[in-house]
């Protein structure tokens, strides 16, 4: 009879510790997934405003390249109706013209650099707290600081997922740069062609000219391609990444 | 018994997430990639471009 007792009793004991160790368990891991999703938040925040500063400085150079090259465009014009004198002129404001881009470029560079700087102050803290949770390597289950099991597998997920819309921005980027390559080759070959047929230039040089416009249109189908693919591969690993955890719920 | 199926459950989930991560670290691989090529490439085309400035 005592024996029955006492099994009842470290029974119903087990029982209780049971209950509070996993309690416990889920107290911390929902303390683990709101540190998470706050670091999230404050990372898209920082995100969104370094795409803001470069949304501007972009705009600036785009304004200022266009104004520049049309100018220069306009002298190269004057240059070939100038005489020799004329056209030394013309040539030095053209190099002027080009110094002074540079100059801005760079200025423009600094204020970027200090933009940067402001930004990385106001999110110091948290890069620390990166840091910290990023010492611990890469092993599976409980590593990422103190994130274990499935709150790491989700942090690692949208660190993932971060990646890809990164990704996918400079894909979106070099599109542009691909309606800008396409417009120099046409102006590449509007340039040859008024070249011919003045007769500035004998058969080999246009024949080497051509030889250049072509290489560059095969560079330029073949990062159209790759981009098309590898807009393709992103969103089925963005679906991928998305089904990880949606199967194990 | 309560023990057991806890240790049981850490073991389930352990697993569900090595196998997530093996999956997640494939997809970041794959992007790394993707973003190597579209770099190379797209040097390569600048560098093209820019012997079209000769013309």
């Amino acid at each position: 009879m005592k024996q029955i007792k006492n099994i009842i009793v470290m029974l119903i004991f087990s029982m209780l510790l049971g209950n509070q160790i996993s309690y416990a368990q889920q107290k911390t891991k929902e303390t683990k997934e709101k540190v998470v999703k706050e670091k999230k938040e404050i990372k898209q925040k920082k995100d969104k405003a370094a795409k803001e500063v470069k949304k501007e400085i972009q705009l600036e150079r785009k304004e200022l390249s266009k104004d520049s090259k049309s100018e220069i465009k306009d002298l190269k014009e004057k240059m070939k109706n100038a005489s020799p004198e004329e056209s030394e002129q013309i040539q030095k404001k053209i190099e002027a013209l080009k110094k002074n881009n540079k100059e801005e470029k760079e200025k423009i560079k600094e204020e970027r650099k200090d933009m940067k700087e402001e930004q990385d102050d106001d999110v110091k803290p948290m890069e620390v707290v990166d840091k910290e949770d990023n010492s611990e390597g890469n092993a599976y289950g409980k590593n990422k600081g103190e994130l274990k099991g499935r709150a790491f597998g989700q942090s690692r997920a949208n660190e993932a997922r971060q990646k890809i819309s990164v990704s996918q921005d400079q894909l979106e980027k070099r599109k542009e740069v691909v309606v800008s390559a396409r417009q120099r080759i046409d102006n590449a070959k509007k340039r040859l062609e008024i070249a011919k047929a003045e007769g500035e230039m004998t058969d080999e040089q246009v024949s080497a000219k051509e030889v250049k416009i072509k290489r560059a249109e095969e560079k330029l189908l073949q990062l159209e391609q790759t981009l098309k693919k590898s807009n393709e591969k992103l969103n089925k690993n963005k679906e991928k990444l998305e089904k990880v955890y949606e199967n194990k719920q | 018994m309560v023990l057991f199926l806890s240790c049981r459950d850490t073991k389930k989930e352990q697993a569900e997430t090595e196998a997530a991560i093996e999956e997640i670290e494939a997809v970041e691989t794959e992007v790394e990639e993707i973003s190597t090529e579209v770099e190379k490439e797209s040097k390569e085309l600048e560098e093209a471009l820019k012997e079209l400035d000769s013309i």
